[in-house]
């Protein structure tokens, strides 16, 4: 799964602490997203999406052959 | 998955390391049959005739239970940023660590023999704790170093 989470946490210019505390997980889980390492659940997704403001499928993305 | 129902309090995984220190000695010490005293207590078990009235070693019984307790505590408790990812992760562990103890046990069933046996399944007892401890502990440093 692709995401934009860096992008959109760059535009809200905000860290990726801030928007741990935001969405109530550690800051290791919100690194481990961006790197790709990581696929959140649905209530994650939905939160963070939430959180930007921005549609679901604007923030994440399936990847070919998911 | 809430964990906070089924996982200890963070404290408790301190005090598990603590605790792990001197029964894991004397487990060390019964194991390559260092010479302990022997404190000789009355016991009833499950044995010859169903129940067994006799005596146990008090140090035995004390080391192997107190091991098997700072165990527990270590594995079941809460890490102090418990998230999703971290329950993930710690299921990860606990299925990586089923497998890994099962090839030790097969492989233990299968070429070790006679009293090297009992020595085997004197360890065997906390494997899967020690494992999973490790492949979990080791999994959340390398990810908190990444993430640095």
């Amino acid at each position: 799964m692709k995401n934009t989470v860096k992008v959109e946490r760059a535009i809200k210019d905000i860290t990726q602490q801030e928007l741990a505390n935001a969405v109530g997980v550690s800051r290791q889980t919100i690194n481990s997203i961006e790197a790709g390492g990581y696929i959140p659940s649905a209530v994650l997704v939905l939160k963070i999406a939430k959180y930007f403001g921005k549609p679901v499928e604007s923030v994440f993305e399936l990847e070919e052959g998911e | 998955m809430k964990t906070r129902k089924y996982l200890l309090p963070y404290t408790y995984k301190k005090v598990g390391m603590w605790m792990f220190i001197p029964f894991a000695a004397i487990c060390f010490c019964l194991f390559f049959d260092v010479k302990l005293p022997a404190i000789k207590i009355p016991w009833i078990a499950i044995g010859d005739d169903f129940f067994y009235q006799g005596t146990a070693d008090l140090l035995t019984e004390v080391g192997m239970m107190g091991l098997l307790v700072s165990l527990c505590f270590i594995a079941l408790s809460r890490e102090k940023d418990e998230d999703e990812m971290t329950a993930h992760i710690r299921m990860q562990s606990f299925v990586w660590s089923l497998w890994f103890t099962s090839a030790i046990l097969a492989f233990g069933i299968l070429f070790i023999m006679g009293l090297d046996f009992l020595s085997f399944a004197m360890v065997a007892f906390y494997l899967y704790y020690l494992v999973y401890i490790l492949k979990f502990n080791l999994t959340m440093r390398a990810i908190r170093r990444a993430g640095r």
